[in-house]
């Protein structure tokens, strides 16, 4: 019963106390208008009472439009609502007392004020006019006074219960309206903090699982600034797995500086409050695990102040795997560093420019430059001559453009001592790890004195290759040479025996004489092997003589066989000096010119001309005879050991072997120059020490 | 049996050498005639009937080679090659007497179709032996055609 009661009295909820009093004002514009209106009326009806009842209305209403301008609705309609009442009653009273039109205005009055006021003041109202009532009715059966009778029905009426019905269906509607708008925005209010909910749920969830499955450990600590403390709230499973402890531990810790350490930065706990209040702290520790092993954390943290709570929430990445790599790295570029550049040939690398982008130390040397800084970046046109600066380009475009490896072995003449060098060498590409070229890397190494040693063994062997046919052939003929007077003398012998058995001594003396001769023969071979084999090892020591002092004293040893043959020797002016073993020197110009007299012929004029021709490299020194030459066919077996081509001339044929040896061993050649057959000949030679 | 001497041409550069052989030849009665040059220009001048030896019939054709390989000018494997490849000498049996024992010089006198190879020797005795037997078999063992 009391709560129907209460529903019936208690106004709805008003949302918005504003719009309700713009309502109020509304409407108390709209009852001034009523009133103005009615009062036409009662003062046409000449109801004068009446007239002034509605004048007491208007202060009230101007009140009540004031009170509703500065917002406060309640109190406005409290006024509205008494004023209404009060100025209704005292009409009826003047009126026809219950029975008066005017007491339409009760029920539109408790309507209206239902729909604004609070429980209080409408239980107030409901009482103000019962009590009305109760005047009305107990104050006309008591006397009090005296209602008019009532009419038949004026017009009046008509327009006063109009205006009155009227006013308050407005004014209900006014409210209404009102109290709907309320009703959707609340609604919609409703919907919306729903759907903030629902997003809010999401948007935790979505949270929750980041913090849970976050490969990072997530904590999250409440400091406590007044008592210096910290305390874990919470943390994810990657946190405890850092921290090599279980969840439900650390949160039983609290607080878990003690078992981290400091590896950079983080002096203390005020610090690092410090520096997280200007924003996000970040520093680098590691935990002491339970199970000894240490790993280095890389730490992030931010605060957030939550009612009177300082929340850090952080952010734990373990980067130890990273460090040690990067220590791997760093140990092995290093290691690689130092192979580089302690390797004894020089290692480089270009970008795709042809500028240096590496260069060890030997690299550097070739460059000319005293450190890498000052290599890179360099071009070989800013360190080489342009001809060999070219040439690497060109190796450099081939490497680059074909990707070829590019091998080689190279010589140059160096900057510095003008020297000759060796270098081997090669260039590859550099490839990103798309496979993309991205330079070139070469290496090169100084084998000059390998390349020098080869070069030594190529001649070496050279030499000896030439040393053992020329043993060979020495050999050969020397065998051939010593056995053939040694048959001369052995069958001779044996004739000897049977010439002189059988009595026979002209033979005999004839076998003795060729027995002789023979051992003469051998005699004269042994010695001029024995010549022949001393050269090889020169005895006396290289001077350097004039060839016009050589050709002379020459000239001189062979002055019997000239003077005999009455050969006209010339010597010609001008000829330059030479350095040598000056009595071999002697010995080959003294061959030759005997050679030149014992092959005159029946020349009429004999001449022997001597003397020397300059060519661009070297001196060219001859022996001219006009004598009976040599066919073109011979010109090499001359020079061979013992090899006569008239044997029945003297000598043992060993001079111009001895000559040709003499020569070779001064580092010359020698030849002969003869169109044959009684052209005469010119037999040339070239000494290498000649100046 | 033939009537007139058979004629060996001998071509040896070394005169001690020569007299050797020819008197080695007489001692033995080995019925020969020896013509005796020192260099294979006169071997060739000698057996093509030129120079010195144009005269046909004083200039027999012989029976029989020695050679001797060092000789001056032409050398003895030259003139080797030379007779046997010339048409109207090549069946002539050379036969080369030489103190060398090389086998280069073997090798190369055979591959120029020498008839034999016949080292000189330092012994007497065996040096006269070796001219008899040569002489025996050459002549009287060796059966020529007769044109």
């Amino acid at each position: 019963m009391s709560s129907k009661l209460e529903a019936y009295l208690s106004p709805a909820i008003l949302a918005n106390k504003a719009s309700i009093a713009r309502t109020i004002q509304n409407i108390s514009v709209v009852l001034l208008i009523a009133s103005v209106v009615a009062g036409v009326i009662t003062i046409v009806d000449r109801n004068w009472g009446a007239v002034r009842a509605l004048g007491i209305l208007t202060l009230p209403l101007i009140v009540t439009f004031w009170l509703s301008k500065h917002g406060h609705a309640s109190a406005a309609v409290f006024v509205l609502s008494v004023s209404l009442l009060i100025s209704s009653t005292i009409l009826a009273t003047l009126g026809q007392g219950i029975h008066d039109v005017t007491n339409f205005v009760y029920p539109g009055i408790l309507l209206v004020a239902s729909l604004v006021m609070n429980k209080r003041a409408f239980s107030i109202l409901v009482a103000l006019t019962l009590l009305a009532v109760g005047w009305l009715v107990l104050g006309a059966m008591g006397g009090l006074f005296v209602p008019r009778p009532p009419d038949v029905g004026a017009l009046s009426d008509l327009l006063i219960v109009t205006v009155i019905l009227s006013t308050t269906a407005f004014c209900v509607y006014l409210l209404s309206n009102n109290l709907q708008q309320s009703l959707l925005q609340a609604n919609r209010e409703m919907v919306e903090r729903e759907q903030a909910k629902t997003a809010l749920h999401e948007s935790q969830t979505m949270l929750q699982l980041i913090f849970d499955h976050a490969f990072d450990g997530i904590s999250v600590y409440e400091e406590n600034l007044e008592e210096g403390t910290r305390r874990l709230i919470d943390c994810n499973s990657r946190y405890a797995e850092i921290a090599g402890r279980s969840k439900e531990e650390l949160l039983k810790m609290g607080n878990t500086l003690p078992i981290q350490k400091d590896v950079g930065g983080l002096a203390n706990r005020t610090q690092f409050l410090e520096n997280l209040s200007q924003g996000v702290y970040m520093g680098r520790f590691s935990w002491l695990r339970p199970d000894g092993q240490e790993n280095v954390i890389e730490y992030a943290a931010v605060q957030r102040r939550v009612d009177d709570h300082l929340l850090v929430i952080g952010v734990d990445h373990d980067i130890t795997a990273q460090l040690q790599a990067e220590a791997a790295l760093e140990r092995e570029r290093a290691l690689l560093r130092t192979l580089v550049d302690t390797m004894p040939a020089a290692v480089f690398a270009k970008d795709m420019n042809g500028r240096k982008i590496l260069s060890n130390s030997v690299d550097q040397l070739a460059m000319g430059v005293k450190s890498e800084a000052e290599a890179l970046g360099k071009t070989d046109f800013d360190v080489y001559p342009p001809d060999m600066a070219m040439r690497f380009m060109e190796e450099d475009r081939r490497v680059l453009e074909n990707g070829e490896v590019y091998e080689s072995e190279s010589d140059y003449i160096d900057n510095y001592t003008g020297e000759r060098r060796w270098v081997s060498g090669f260039k590859r590409p550099l490839h990103n790890q798309a496979g993309q070229t991205i330079g070139l890397i070469g290496s090169f190494y100084d084998i000059t004195d390998i390349k020098r040693a080869e070069i030594e063994r190529e001649k070496l062997i050279t030499e000896l290759e030439a040393k053992n046919t020329e043993l060979e052939r020495f050999t050969y003929t020397v065998s051939h040479d010593l056995k053939s007077p040694l048959i001369t003398i052995n069958s001779f012998v044996g004739f000897l025996q049977e010439d002189l058995l059988n009595g026979n001594v002209a033979q005999a003396q004839e076998d003795m004489a060729q027995i002789s001769a023979a051992l003469a023969k051998m005699e004269q071979l042994l010695n001029e092997l024995l010549e022949l084999s001393r050269i090889g090892r020169r005895i006396n020591p290289p001077e350097t003589v004039p060839f016009e002092v050589i050709a002379r004293e020459a000239v001189e040893l062979v002055h019997g066989r000239i003077t005999a043959g009455d050969v006209a020797v010339e010597i010609m002016p001008g000829l330059p000096y030479v350095r040598g073993d000056r009595v071999r020197l002697v010995e080959v110009v003294q061959n030759l010119v005997d050679n030149a007299c014992k092959y005159m012929g029946d020349t009429p004029a004999p001449h022997i001309e001597i003397g020397a021709r300059q060519t661009e490299t070297e001196a060219v020194f001859y022996v001219r005879d006009n004598g009976i030459g040599i066919e073109p066919q011979y010109h090499e077996r001359i020079f061979e050991l013992f090899d006569k081509l008239d044997p029945a001339s003297e000598g043992s044929g060993a001079g111009l072997a001895i000559a040709k040896r003499i020569v070779e061993t001064h580092g010359g050649r020698i030849w002969v120059d003869s169109e044959g057959h009684g052209c005469g000949s010119t037999f040339c030679f070239t000494l290498a020490a000649a100046l | 049996m033939p009537t007139e001497p058979n004629v060996i041409l001998l071509v040896e550069d070394n005169l001690a050498h020569a007299e050797i052989v020819i008197r080695s030849f007489q001692e033995h009665h080995i019925a020969s005639h020896i013509v005796h040059v020192l260099d294979g220009e006169a071997a060739l001048d000698y057996l093509l009937h030129r120079g010195q030896f144009t005269e046909t019939a004083n200039n027999p054709r012989p029976r029989v080679i020695l050679l001797d390989l060092r000789l001056p000018k032409i050398s003895g494997l030259q003139l080797l090659h030379e007779i046997k490849t010339h048409e109207s000498l090549f069946s002539i049996p050379v036969v080369i007497l030489t103190t060398s024992e090389a086998e280069q010089d073997l090798t190369l006198a055979y591959a120029n179709h020498a008839n034999s190879y016949l080292v000189k020797p330092v012994d007497f005795t065996k040096f006269s032996q070796l001219i008899d037997d040569l002489g025996l078999y050459w002549l009287d063992w060796n059966r020529q055609p007769l044109n």
